[in-house]
């Protein structure tokens, strides 16, 4: 891999390693391809599926409001901090979230003036660190678990560009800004009770949703997010008179439908080990790449499957251990902390 | 073998040899000591008359709250080998107190099964003990998971499903596999038909059939839902894993004709579970399994889960205002792992 390094001054990005989906920003540096981008200071290349930087800021051309959540997953890091950033106008006005080895740091400066936030905890790399907002309220997340809220008037109406910064050197395997909203239609790939599962979950956050367990893409009507749960099991399939091909033409017209409409795909594992095997795998390879965004529990990825998939297409993976957190990463996603 | 008729109707070969039988041995006894929570005691056969006498009959323990509700039906010893069903079903008659609604429970829903050595597990059973304080021990039938052949034999070479839907000749004495059953039928298809009986008169609300499979099988942790129940099996088993217990959700598919979750769920308006423990006694090729302290699969674990899941799916319903059935004075499954089985029986 070409590991020329990159001094970047102006906001520039290459569509092959962006993701531009509707309400959804990914950038994975795992392509191969090598970004033209700029940055506004410091020194970043990318090597080995990795964003490495140091001592400076990259910003990627996704607007912040007051709606957006920004997360990257921090591989590694040698210095003081990693940073989420948002809302960047200039060096006066943005947002950003530290995590150094004890704890992070919410910064904000408006006109100038600066005001933290802080919150001891013990990180470990890699980690997921996420920056949401909601109106003039804010939080931040630490591999999926809140560990800061904050309020300041000012990011209400405060829109600006997102991106990562480190002081010393740090890698950076993922970045993501989103503004999932609802109503959602759920339906499960495969036929498996995950996708019941995901829709008494959906009540639990608070989620305005449909569930369908044989959607079709006419159902992808008024809703601004399609949800799909993916698991199959040869007698769920076997008994409903349908095959596998079937499952996979379904959903390729659902995320050709959903893509024609410019709404975000959110793919959801949430059973487990045993909804593994050769026909569920089948969904998973073929659909998880497509996703915005992805979500497995623990036990359904002991093999890496999900970790691969997502690293290979540049997308956030968020890994739950019980059934139960989905609820909390809905919550998180569809900004209904607030 | 004494030739004795005690009933008359259409009685077919079989069913006329089960009947001789039958009679030659009444129904067998078990060590149940009911609790302050049992309203009423009747039998299997109240519900379908040929069985009385017979050692398909079986006692039915009825906690009657008083206050209007719903009803709920707890299914033991489906399969005689399956012990945890049986002692979870045990524990509610000696330890539950009906606080609404009613609950049914019959701990050995097959009592047809014992009497013969396990052809899966030559040195499980006859009997499993649980000790008590003070040097007290109690002793349960561990038997095989079918009928006792002498009782309903020969097996015919295919056992047909009145649904069409053919199994293996011996499942002819499995009981869950020949829901709705039967009045002029085999031995077993009479009990399955009695129950479904029950569940229509008594106007069933909730069945629960306690069940256990072996611990490398695919069903071994798994809350088998009838449709209409689906939902409510879901909310169930995504909060049992934050108690640390991991269950699998599946339908109950239209392909399991004659199982208990699909026929009394297509015919009664019930909303029917099937719960799967694990039972290393049912694991094949272990040299000899212990059935009741396994390390990795205890006694209590077991029980721990049917009454658990059990109690949390009332809870739910009642939380989604269907037919109220509240009962307490039942361990959690925290309290039970905690305490063993032994600390929620009466001694
Ligand atoms: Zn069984």
């Amino acid at each position: 891999m070409d590991r020329r390094v990159l001094t970047i001054v102006l906001l520039v990005f290459v569509a092959a390693l962006v993701g531009v989906a509707g309400p959804v920003f990914n950038v994975g540096f795992s392509s191969g391809t090598e970004p033209s981008w700029a940055a506004a200071t410091g020194t970043w290349q990318v090597a080995d599926g990795q964003l490495r930087g140091e001592n400076g800021r990259v910003l990627f051309p996704v607007q912040v409001g007051a709606g957006r959540r920004v997360e990257a997953t921090i591989a590694s890091l040698a210095g003081e901090w990693a940073a989420v950033v948002a809302k960047y106008q200039d060096e006066n006005n943005w947002v950003e979230v530290r995590i150094m080895n004890a704890g992070v740091l919410l910064v904000t400066r408006t006109g100038g003036l600066e005001r933290t936030w802080n919150q001891a905890i013990a990180s470990t790399f890699p980690a997921t660190l996420t920056l949401a907002f909601s109106g003039s309220k804010a939080r931040v997340l630490v591999n999926g678990n809140p560990v800061l809220e904050a309020a300041d008037p000012a990011w209400e109406t405060m829109l600006g560009a997102a991106g990562v910064a480190v002081r010393g050197q740090a890698a950076f395997s993922q970045f993501h800004a989103s503004s999932f909203a609802g109503p959602v239609l759920i339906t499960s790939l495969g036929r498996s009770p995950g996708g019941l599962m995901a829709k008494v979950l959906a009540e639990r956050a608070g989620l305005v949703h449909d569930y369908i367990e044989g959607a079709q893409p006419s159902d992808l009507r008024s809703v601004q997010t399609l949800i799909l749960v993916l698991g199959a099991s040869s007698k769920g399939l076997g008994a409903a008179g349908i095959s596998l091909d079937d499952e996979l033409a379904r959903g390729r017209a659902l995320i050709a439908e959903a893509r024609r409409q410019g709404l975000a795909v959110v793919v959801m594992h949430i059973e487990g080990e045993p909804r593994r095997g050769a026909l569920s795998d089948a969904l998973i390879t073929e659909f998880t790449p497509q996703a915005d965004y992805v979500v497995v529990k623990a036990d359904g990825n002991a093999d890496g499957l999900f970790t691969t998939l997502c690293q290979a297409h540049g997308l956030p993976l968020r890994t739950i251990t019980a059934t139960a957190e989905a609820a909390e990463v809905m919550v998180d996603l569809f900004s209904l902390w607030r | 073998m004494r030739q004795q008729l005690n009933w008359r109707g259409a009685a077919l070969g079989a069913v006329l040899l089960l009947n001789l039988v039958a009679t030659a041995q009444g129904p067998a006894t078990h060590d149940v000591r009911p609790g302050y929570g049992i309203t009423h005691l009747a039998w299997l056969s109240d519900y379908f008359p040929p069985l009385r006498g017979t050692p398909g009959d079986t006692r039915i323990y009825i906690l009657d709250s008083g206050v209007p509700g719903g009803t709920a039906l707890v299914l033991g010893g489906t399969h005689g080998n399956e012990i945890a069903g049986v002692l979870a079903s045990i524990v509610l008659v000696e330890r539950a107190t009906p606080v609404q609604g009613r609950l049914i429970v019959i701990p050995h829903a097959n009592n047809a099964v014992h009497g013969y050595p396990d052809p899966r597990c030559a040195s499980c059973g006859p009997w499993v003990t649980l000790q008590g304080p003070e040097g007290a021990a109690r002793s349960f039938r561990y038997s095989p998971r079918l009928t006792n052949p002498s009782l309903q034999s020969p097996d015919p070479e295919t056992y047909v499903h009145p649904s069409g839907l053919s199994f293996p000749g011996e499942e002819a004495r499995n009981l869950n596999r020949v829901y709705p059953g039967l009045p002029g039928g085999t031995l077993t298809e009479q009990i399955a038909y009695a129950i479904t009986r029950l569940v229509i008169k008594e106007t069933v609300d909730y069945v629960f059939d306690l069940h256990e499979a072996g611990p490398s099988s695919r069903l071994a942790h798994t809350l088998v839902c009838h449709p209409r129940a689906l939902a409510l099996g879901a909310i169930a088993v995504i909060d049992l894993e934050l108690e640390g217990v991991r269950m699998k959700l599946e339908p109950s598919r239209e392909e399991f004709r004659g199982l208990s979750h699909r026929e009394l769920g297509d015919l009664t308006s019930a909303l029917v579970f099937l719960i799967e423990t694990p039972n290393p006694g049912q694991e094949p090729g272990l040299e000899s399994p212990d059935v009741v302290a396994d390390p990795h699969y205890p006694i209590e674990q077991r029980v721990g889960i049917h009454l658990e899941l059990t109690m949390r799916i009332l809870a739910i319903g009642n939380q989604l205002r269907l037919q109220p059935v509240v009962v307490t004075g039942v361990p959690t499954y925290r309290e039970i792992i905690k305490t063993g089985v032994s600390a929620w029986l009466n001694w």
